[in-house]
């Protein structure tokens, strides 16, 4: 295992451990915030979802902290009062996700340059693999990593390995600004004190059923009886005892390919909490505009309705139920989320946020129309509601229902990662 | 502390090719000469693309918004420094 952490220009190594790279960017939303603002650089920053400095910051989440602010024990998911007790000096920045998916943007022509096996795995994180490029994996990684310093004035971490699963590991290796290569051989060795949870893809649930059969490390996975990992997990139990042994099979997708898209939701955390219905209701109208808006574009047409509510205290609770219909229309969506929402009341706690999600999609038939003369005329207005929101920016025409979720407070933040793979721009 | 502007700006910018860099603008009746563009990005408003810069007077942190449909300049915000 080779390290070159924090010099881009070293010679790299001459290991040739494979030909994926993992890319993930340092404190991603800090260190933009940082570079936007000198004020803040060298010192210790969080940039979270949303201002409620007038209400002390209660319900505001860290989304990511800049290093400095890690020194002091603040992570990812603390609430903004608790960094404050750990460093009454922090800066809070509220974040500006179309600046950061912007600046992925950029990233990804960068790496672009390389090879068109480029997979957003989130918007700080990638996959490439250099396969058949002619181009050495470390060079390669030294030079993105100098390309990334120099063009957008942030640093990265690079994992170089043989697949994806170990080019992660290696990536997590050393931060910030690290360039980690690992053979399979050396993956191993690490695999005997590595927490099986930490093995890419093993969530907390399955490391918890792992643990009661006494798998606690990734090696101790890969030396499982494949009989018993398949009778706990099913098929899974073949990858998780590949994934034990630094196997993984999954190719690096191209840029340019499309997710299949499996359910479209979108979900609100509503500026303060409420147990007012007409409140309620309007965001849920809001919401289910939205995700007929993203099904439309899509292409697709959904049968199951799955609605979140969570609440004031953070206890939540989802439900779902299918259709008879595929539907495209926010009206629809909202009329099969109100059925639910109907459920949890009368409500006996405030409301926190909501969650609309359409799943069981299916190729949206164009719809059936023809049949009726009224379904006609509802998709020929929801079309042109599209296509004008579309130019003229969304929500320019919108139910008036909508109105009282707006003036409650709407904040942008649903659907990033998803809207941007499935739609690229610039 | 940042506080909400969204006011049109007068601006004085050089245009490079297809790259746009604001030099100076007036606010609250002065000239702001701008130290350093610290970032640039874009978003969609529709179907038109805005730009954003993020600039300092050496000071304060303002961001400035440019349409290239109506050619209009905005101030969006400005935070203390």
């Amino acid at each position: 295992m080779n390290t070159v952490g924090g010099e881009a220009e070293r010679q790299p190594q001459t290991c040739r451990p494979g030909t994926v790279l993992h890319l993930d960017m340092d404190a991603y939303f800090a260190s933009i915030e940082q570079a936007c603002n000198p004020s803040l650089r060298g010192k210790p920053v969080v940039v979270c979802g949303e201002t409620s400095a007038e209400q002390g910051w209660g319900r505001t989440i860290v989304t990511t902290a800049s290093y400095e602010a890690r020194r002091f024990g603040i992570k990812t998911g603390c609430t903004v009062p608790e960094a404050r007790r750990r460093c009454p000096d922090v800066a809070i920045v509220c974040g500006d996700p179309e600046k950061y998916l912007d600046t992925s943007r950029r990233l990804h022509r960068i790496l672009l340059r390389y090879t068109d096996r480029v997979e957003v795995y989130s918007i700080d994180e990638c996959f490439m693999d250099l396969a058949g490029t002619r181009r050495d994996p470390v060079t390669a990684a030294a030079e993105i990593k100098k390309a990334v310093r120099t063009e957008l004035g942030l640093t990265c971490s690079i994992g170089v390995g043989p697949n994806k699963l170990i080019a992660k590991l290696a990536g997590d290796l050393q931060k910030p600004d690290g360039l980690v290569t690992m053979s399979r051989a050396e993956a191993l060795v690490l695999f005997e004190d590595l927490p099986v949870q930490e093995v890419w893809g093993v969530g907390e649930r399955t490391a918890e059923r792992l643990a009661r059969v006494g798998i606690f490390t990734a090696a101790e996975l890969g030396r499982a009886p494949l009989s018993m990992l398949t009778t706990m997990f099913g098929v899974w139990g073949y990858r998780l005892q590949a994934m034990g042994c630094g196997h993984c099979d999954d190719p690096v997708a191209r840029h340019d390919e499309k997710r299949v898209v499996k359910s479209v939701g979108h979900s609100h955390t509503l500026p303060k909490d409420t147990a007012n219905v007409t409140i309620i209701q309007a965001y849920l109208r809001l919401l289910a505009e939205r995700v007929g808006e993203r099904l439309r574009r899509y292409g697709k047409a959904g049968s199951t309705v799955s609605l979140y509510v969570r609440y004031a205290d953070f206890t939540g609770a989802g439900r779902q139920h299918r259709v008879g219909e595929p539907m495209t229309s926010g009206l629809h969506i909202y009329r099969s989320a109100m059925c639910l929402l109907r459920q949890y009341m009368p409500l006996r706690k405030k409301v926190r946020s909501l969650g609309i999600s359409i799943s069981a999609l299916t190729p949206a038939s164009g719809g059936q129309g023809f049949l009726l003369e009224r379904c006609g005329r509802e998709e020929r207005l929801m079309d042109v509601v599209d296509r004008i929101n579309r130019r003229y920016g969304a929500s320019t025409l919108k139910p008036g229902s909508v109105l009282t979720a707006e003036r409650f407070g709407v904040k942008e933040r649903c659907g990033l990662i998803g809207t941007y793979l499935l739609d690229p721009k610039g | 502390m940042t506080t909400e502007i969204s006011r049109r700006v007068k601006v004085g910018a050089v245009f490079e090719g297809t790259i746009v860099t604001p030099k100076w603008f007036v606010w609250e009746n002065r000239r702001r000469m701008i130290a350093q563009v610290t970032w640039r990005w874009h978003t969609m408003d529709g179907e038109t693309r805005i730009a954003h810069f993020s600039v300092t007077d050496g000071g304060n942190l303002f961001e400035l918004t440019f349409n290239p449909v109506t050619l209009e300049w905005r101030l969006v915000r400005v935070t203390g420094g």
